[in-house]
């Protein structure tokens, strides 16, 4: 038989106001987070604002907006504390929080509101610093005691030429001490830049054609406002122009598809030199979650981490049972989280992967073409070393050109096309370079030795591993360059001065072969 | 509460905007505007053509934000700056009480709206908290060498009455000194309604302020209307120029103090205040 339970009675006495601090706490371990919220509640309204002002001057910050504005039964409800009537999955907004995100930062919060059609402002009048005061009390006053001592509203009517004005209208007045940091503009432009659902900067070739990918594929979930601080447009990263056309995909688990993604690559050589604009992002609704390095931490290994830096991009995350934590730094834990996080490390580690290693396939073509273009048509040897150095030289760039054009090789076609030529152009190099010029062939203790070396190459280098050693160096820094592991192929390079001093390995071709093997299951 | 108030803001469209226009043809880009719009901004809606940057100052809270949304709808949140607090400290301490300063150095046209009288703020020790902020203004405008319109609009406040009835003889005194007998003038004053003593006393002492500075009145025009709920309230126009060379500028004739005429503003016209003072005979000083 199931015992019998009673129902306790709860009162105005039983909630303290420590609860209020309770429930904003985790926004400030970084204040500029209070602004966020203040943004987000913005663009949760239906519609959205167009554009957002913010501006901070000594000592006081303010949030506007364009959007729908409150009337009273709109401010009744923004003054209930963790109430929320807008669906948690489908805003931004930090549960329930709303008009309160900013008690602890400030002693007072003024919101001025008006709704379309309504004739009159409305105004909530926010005493932060008796809230603060109540809260250090030692929590013997009362939650809604100290609201209503300290929330007040007040109306205004608005002449008739505004009936159709609508919006809202926070200030953050008095900041306090500790939370000054907000007032930077340098620092709140740049955590706008990575944080809200701007528009993105008008130099980014590729704004045209993501913004669309990103409005289809995101449809209701797709959020972009336009925002001013301190008069200035603010716009949303990459800051770099020299990038490639996006690569856009979708991140899908069970046939359900978890987020969406785009990337594009530094269409210069190396890293992409502004670290604002560098890296993965995750985005939900629009906001930013987490910072840079939280996605490339899910799926690269450290050897690989560098990889992440030749990419900008952002992965929007769509699936409805992934929610922001309260810090907005990461995905709460649960299991849609660790189907997402394993379906990036598949989906966009061998994205990456593929994009670095074609950067890579491509940066050291172009060097070989280059340096086969650069061939001289009839050279000058001043001596017969010479003479050995450059035709060595040459077939290892003939080598490298090889590889440029097999058919697996990721190189675009056009490219390809004039590695092709420039293979063919190094093959008559050698061969019309490769007998012993006349001047030195008179010389007879040079006579026997030099000749012979391109001729019979296998058995000379059996005799001199160290021009082996030499050739294999390039090589398997060139596959350390490529993979990205660096440890294994250190180890392989050992290995393969083993089997060369060991005699096993007695040609080019069969060094050649081995390490595009090894190559191949290190990729795999 | 917005409530919209006919002769001010005939005041406003008849009166003031010609004189902008008139004193910045051609160059409105670079007019700072200072003042006390009110939430829907009136003066700055009806100048706007003529105004480059405004900066607005309100105390109320609720004020500031009704003025911002005032100001999107305008479109110029681009060239505004709200400034918290009491227009009087603002201008004497030269910052908002959130520490904010002006964006601009001095200003063009001023627009300052004293409700309750240009004496009798706050406690009696600071009772010409108002005059002060007056003069503070005039000091800054000194530095940067600007000429100015000023708009100032104010209210009554008897309590000070002896102060105008004091300045009033005052003038008499110094007629009498050249040798105009002016006493059936001043007579005239201190019979007549308050708004007659402060036509003559307010330009007095802007005038006194502006010489100290090197400005020259130019030219100033006086009128009286009633202000929302019926309350009397006077309009003063002031052209302030300023010239370096103005070591000592020309002082406003006395006699054509008290003999300069009070306009009253109505729903749609503004006429000439049928009661006027007797004029002073002889020359004038």
């Amino acid at each position: 038989m199931a015992e019998k339970t009673n129902d306790f009675k709860f009162d105005e006495g039983d909630i303290g106001v420590f609860l209020m601090e309770s429930i904003t706490t985790g926004l400030y371990k970084n204040p500029m987070n209070v602004l966020r919220e203040y943004i987000s509640n913005e663009i949760d309204n239906d519609p959205p604002p167009e554009i957002i002002e913010v501006k901070v001057d000594a000592n006081k910050i303010m949030i506007s907006g364009d959007g729908p504005g409150m009337d009273f039964d709109g401010i009744r409800q923004a003054v209930k504390v963790g109430f929320s009537t807008k669906n948690l999955r489908d805003n931004i907004g930090f549960r329930g929080i709303g008009i309160y995100a900013g008690v602890a930062l400030c002693n007072r919060i003024v919101i001025t509101t008006k709704k379309r059609e309504n004739p009159k402002y409305y105004t909530i009048h926010l005493d932060c610093k008796g809230l603060k005061t109540d809260i250090s009390e030692g929590g013997t006053v009362s939650l809604i005691s100290s609201l209503e001592k300290n929330v007040k509203w007040s109306e205004n009517t608005a002449p008739p030429e505004k009936k159709d004005y609508h919006g809202t209208v926070a200030f953050l007045m008095e900041i306090q001490e500790d939370f000054r940091d907000v007032l930077n503009e340098d620092k709140l432009r740049k955590y706008l830049e990575m944080t809200v659902p701007l528009e993105f900067n008008p130099g980014f070739l590729h704004r045209t054609a993501i913004k669309s990918y990103l409005r289809k594929s995101l449809a209701n979930d797709f959020k972009v406002v336009q925002l001013k601080l301190n008069d200035s447009p603010v716009y949303r990263a990459p800051f770099y122009d020299a990038l490639e056309p996006q690569i856009t995909g979708k991140i899908s688990a069970d046939g359900k598809t978890l987020a969406v993604y785009w990337i594009c690559q530094n269409s210069r050589t190396g890293k992409i030199p502004d670290e604002f604009s560098r890296g993965l992002i995750y985005r939900k609704k629009g906001f930013t979650v987490g910072d840079r390095t939280t996605i490339t931490r899910l799926f690269l290994a450290e050897k690989n981490k560098h990889l992440i830096d030749y990419i900008c991009g952002e992965v929007h995350v769509v699936d409805d049972n992934l929610l922001p934590n309260t810090e907005r730094v990461e995905f709460e834990p649960s299991p849609a989280r660790d189907e997402l996080e394993r379906a990036i490390a598949k989906v966009l580690g061998k994205e990456i992967t593929n994009i670095a290693r074609k950067k890579s396939a491509v940066s050291r073509a172009e060097q070989r073409i280059e340096q086969a273009e650069g061939l001289p048509n009839t050279p000058k040897f001043e001596t017969k070393e010479d003479w050995i150095r450059g035709l060595t030289d040459a077939r290892k760039l003939l080598d490298g050109l090889k590889t440029d054009t097999k058919p697996r090789n990721l190189l675009p076609s056009n490219l390809k096309t004039k590695a092709e030529r420039a293979t063919k152009r190094t093959e008559a190099w050698i061969d019309s370079n490769s007998t012993t010029p006349k001047e030195f062939s008179a010389q007879p203790e040079e006579k026997k030795e030099k000749p012979k070396e391109p001729e019979k190459p296998e058995k000379d280098e059996r005799q001199t591993p160290k021009l082996r050693t030499d050739w294999v160096d390039g090589a398997v820094s060139d596959m350390c360059e490529r993979t990205g592991y660096k440890d294994e192929c250190e180890l392989i390079h050992k290995f393969i001065e083993v089997l060369l001093s060991e005699g096993i390995l007695s040609n080019d071709d069969q060094v050649r072969s081995l390490l595009q093997s090894l190559e191949l299951k290190l990729t795999e | 509460m917005f409530v919209s108030n006919p002769p001010k803001d005939l005041l406003r469209r008849d009166v003031d905007a010609p004189i902008i226009k008139k004193k910045f043809e051609n160059n409105y880009e670079n007019v700072t505007y200072f003042g006390m719009p009110g939430p829907e901004m009136l003066d700055v809606k009806e100048w706007l053509d003529y105004l480059g940057f405004v900066i607005a100052v309100d105390n109320d809270l609720s004020a500031l934000g009704v003025m911002n949304m005032t100001a999107a709808s305008l479109k110029i949140l681009d060239r505004v700056q709200f400034l918290r607090g009491d227009v009087e400290s603002i201008l004497v301490n030269w910052q908002d009480e959130d520490d904010e300063a002006p964006l601009r150095d001095s200003f063009d046209v001023v627009n300052l709206d004293f409700v309750g009288g240009i004496m009798g703020f706050g406690e009696d020790a600071d009772h010409d908290k108002r005059v002060n902020a007056i003069r503070e203004l005039l000091r800054h405008q000194r530095n940067e060498t600007t000429s100015f319109i000023m708009f100032l609009t104010i209210g009554f406040r008897e309590k000070h009455m002896d102060e105008y009835d004091r300045k009033l003889r005052h003038i008499g005194h110094e007629l009498d000194k050249l040798g105009l007998d002016a006493t059936p003038t001043i007579e005239w004053y201190f019979s007549h309604p308050p708004r007659h003593k402060l036509k003559v006393y307010v330009p007095y002492i802007v005038d006194e302020i502006g010489r100290a500075n090197r400005f020259r009145l130019d030219m100033y025009k006086c009128f009286y209307y009633k202000g929302t709920n019926d309350i009397p309230m006077m309009h003063f126009v002031f052209d302030m120029e300023y010239s370096v060379e103005n070591v000592s500028p020309e002082r406003l004739g006395l006699r054509a103090l008290l003999d300069c005429p009070l306009f009253i503003a109505h729903q749609d016209h503004v006429k000439a205040c049928p009661n006027h003072p007797p004029p002073i005979l002889g020359a004038s000083p």
